[in-house]
């Protein structure tokens, strides 16, 4: 799919080398460049974001409660 | 093929006409999208659609730049084409299926995805246009049967909440890397290449990675491919690696302590290997079988592996490796590592020197880079071997005797060029059986350089002396072997004579531990044999008693002997055989934290036990026993010696050459 279609004009690719691994993302950036300054917070949130993502717990499966049935 | 826009806010996403239009912001009542319809959310506002039934749509594209679009509800839907997300919430928990036949991107803007993702297109390839992050709970992640996964750089992340977050199925499939990593968070069997068949991996430009940071145990089911990235464990979860792989390295990146597990009857295949510990995260490198030998890691394309350090290493093979002096180590471990013990093919000393093992062959060319002052070799003899017991009468017997140990001598600073010719001592053969007694045979010398340096080896045992049964004295050299112990003898009709335990080799620590003598008794249950000697430096195996074996002596550090009846380890001598043969000793790692001399072998006991052999390197074998009568039985071999060879290469830092000898 053509980026234009989608106002992507500008793409800029970063990575940040973490103990989990290397993180590489993108930002995609129509006709308005943010700041450097804006730019920089965008991809610390973006790996944040990510950080937090691999390192919540895993959820838990609910367990169904079975009512035991006593026979007097 | 036509577009579609979704209109209307908050509704369904079905086969109904009801939010869909022909024209951004058009009026809706255009049919529901198909597989040959692009679909486009470019509403402004904050408005759930809710995914029901299967869908479809060729490329599915959110640009609403000012709210949120959530997508929900447990419905499927089959993309064949592209996806690109912004300011979206993929809350929908159904399956996401990619069936493109040709190339397509996946952009989703920081945001992750709820469903499960199956690629199942034959020829199709699917882009990662930015990172993108599946966190389905409970759920297979990635499903990939047909189809090309390319990460282009990007990082796939498979969260903590998945299960058996990395599967292949059966197709045709590939994963390029392009640089990308992999980043499986969630734990059990988090990649699972269940159908290896038609499953390959591409590089692409850069090195790409799969790396696995969850905090518990966790596996990577290879499946026996070829994996074109770095293999990175990063969590404190052991990571079990399963299947014979390759890789084109391994790496450790975890800020806790963990573990790498192979598995026996395998072989790891990586071209590079620099996983690492630190000294408060160290790396412990095992076999998921405690004690198994056949777990291999395989180094390809030549080289070294040199960086590793703080590792804790077992029960692990590492090849190349040449034994024979042929080349040196190619497996180094590290200064600060620790030898669990069973491993063979690694040396546990810093990169930055070279050494080298030599168990047979003749002649040891001198490295190019050798370095005359700064160097040290290690020679072993062999040990003696047992002799066999004897029984001229039912009066006259004697029990086998112990073989001495192989003798030990250092060298330090040795001046060398050109081919040095050296001989290995074999370990001395076991006396036989036989009603006059047959004395082990004497180990072989060990020499260096044309004979200018040796370790002799262990005298074999003998019991030909009526009614001696003398153990072998052990050999010699910087520091000399443990002689073997006697056998129990008898001039009552109806006893058995029992074994006398192997003296324990020499080693930089000192002298080897001398065997213990055997108990005869007419009564099986109580006869015991002697322990065996300790390695270098180490004490003498203890006598038999009535019912108790010797004690097996100790290493250097007071440890390792075998109770009676029991083996030895970490050096120590076997602990006497109680009416069973003798028990083995145990190879010490007193040379370089790498190798060693090993303990002596215990005695024998009970009715017609032979001799037990030594273990490498320079043991002394064992004593046989009698019967009641007049049978014999033979002694056991002695071990074979060893020179073990370590140098810093000249022109190299020497700061960090960990080997000091005190002769």
């Amino acid at each position: 799919m053509a980026l234009y279609r989608l106002g992507i004009i500008m793409k800029i690719d970063f990575s940040f080398d973490t103990q989990y691994g290397r993180f590489s993302d993108a930002l995609n950036f129509g006709d308005e460049l943010p700041s450097d300054a804006e730019i920089e917070a965008m991809k610390q949130a973006r790996l944040d974001n990510w950080i937090a993502a691999i390192t919540a717990p895993a959820e838990e499966v609910p367990v169904e409660e079975v009512p035991i049935e006593v026979q007097e | 093929m036509a577009d579609r826009y979704w209109v209307g806010g908050t509704g369904t996403w079905d086969t109904t006409t009801t939010h869909w239009s022909a024209s951004s912001g058009g009026s809706a009542g255009a049919t529901a999208p198909t597989a040959a319809d692009s679909v486009f959310f470019d509403q402004a506002g904050t408005y759930t659609v809710t995914l029901t039934g299967a869908l479809t749509c060729l490329d599915i594209t959110v640009t609403n730049s000012l709210g949120i679009v959530t997508f929900t509800s447990t419905g499927s839907i089959t993309i064949s084409g592209s996806m690109s997300l912004s300011r979206q919430r993929w809350n929908a928990t159904g399956t996401l299926t990619f069936n493109a036949t040709t190339s397509k991107t996946i952009t989703t803007n920081g945001g992750s995805l709820s469903s499960p993702i199956t690629f199942n297109g034959v020829g199709g390839t699917w882009v990662l246009s930015d990172a993108l992050t599946i966190d389905a709970v409970n759920a297979l992640a990635v499903n990939l049967i047909n189809g090309t996964l390319d990460l282009n750089g990007k990082t796939l992340t498979l969260s903590a909440s998945t299960t058996a977050a990395f599967a292949t199925n059966v197709g045709t499939k590939n994963l390029t890397f392009n640089g990308g990593s992999l980043i499986i968070a969630a734990n059990g069997s988090s990649f699972n290449n269940a159908t290896p068949t038609g499953f390959t991996t591409t590089a692409g430009t850069g090195t790409g990675s799969i790396s696995f940071p969850n905090p518990n145990a966790k596996t990577f089911v290879g499946g026996g491919s070829t994996f074109n990235c770095t293999l990175n464990q990063s969590g404190a979860g052991a990571l079990i690696i399963t299947g014979s792989n390759t890789f084109l390295n391994i790496t450790n990146t975890a800020t806790d302590p963990t573990a790498i597990t192979f598995t026996n009857a395998t072989t790891t295949t990586v071209a590079a290997f620099t996983a690492t510990g630190t000294a408060i995260n160290p790396l412990t490198l095992n076999n998921v079988t405690a004690g198994g030998t056949t777990a291999v890691i395989a180094l390809s394309g030549g080289g070294s592996v040199t960086t590793p350090d703080y590792l804790s290493v077992k029960d692990l093979s590492f090849t190349p490796f040449a034994t024979n002096g042929t080349a040196p180590y190619k497996w180094y471990a590290g200064a600060n590592s620790t030898n669990g013990g069973n491993n063979t093919g690694i040396a546990f000393i810093a990169g930055t020197s070279t050494a080298y093992f030599l168990a047979s062959g003749t002649s040891f060319t001198t490295p190019a880079d050798w370095n005359n002052s700064n160097n040290s070799i290690h020679l072993i003899g062999g040990g003696g071997g047992g002799s066999g017991s004897r029984a001229a009468s039912t009066t006259n017997k004697a029990g086998g005797a112990g073989g001495g140990g192989g003798g030990y001598r250092g060298l330090t600073n040795q001046t060398l060029s050109g081919a040095i010719t050296y001989a290995i001592g074999a370990g001395g053969t076991a006396g036989a059986a036989g009603n006059v007694g047959n004395t082990g045979g004497t180990g072989g010398t060990t020499s260096w350089n044309s004979g200018a340096s040796t370790a002799t080896g262990g005298v074999g045992g003998s019991t030909t002396a009526t009614p001696t049964s003398v153990g072998g004295a052990g050999g010699t050299g910087t520091y000399s072997g443990g002689a073997g112990g006697n056998g129990s003898t008898t001039t009552t009709s109806g006893v058995i004579a029992t074994g006398g335990g192997g003296g324990g080799a020499a080693g930089p620590n000192g002298t080897g531990g001398a065997g213990g003598r055997g108990f005869a008794s007419a009564t099986a249950a109580q006869t015991a044999g002697g322990g065996g000697g300790g390695n270098g430096g180490g004490s003498a195996g203890g006598n038999a008693s009535a019912s108790t074996g010797g004690t097996g002596g100790n290493n250097s550090l007071g440890s390792g002997g075998g109770a009676s009846n029991t083996v030895g380890t970490d050096g120590g001598g076997g602990g006497g055989g109680v009416n069973s043969a003798g028990k083995a000793g145990s190879r010490g790692l007193d040379i370089a934290n790498t190798t060693g001399s090993a303990g002596g072998t215990s005695g024998s006991a009970g009715s017609l036990f032979s001799g037990a052999a030594g273990v490498l390197y320079g043991a002394g074998g064992s004593g046989g026993t009698t019967n009641t009568g007049i049978g014999t039985a033979a002694g056991g071999a002695g071990a074979a010696g060893m020179i073990f060879i370590i140098y810093t290469p000249a022109g190299a830092a020497t700061t960090n050459s960990n080997f000091f000898m005190l002769f």
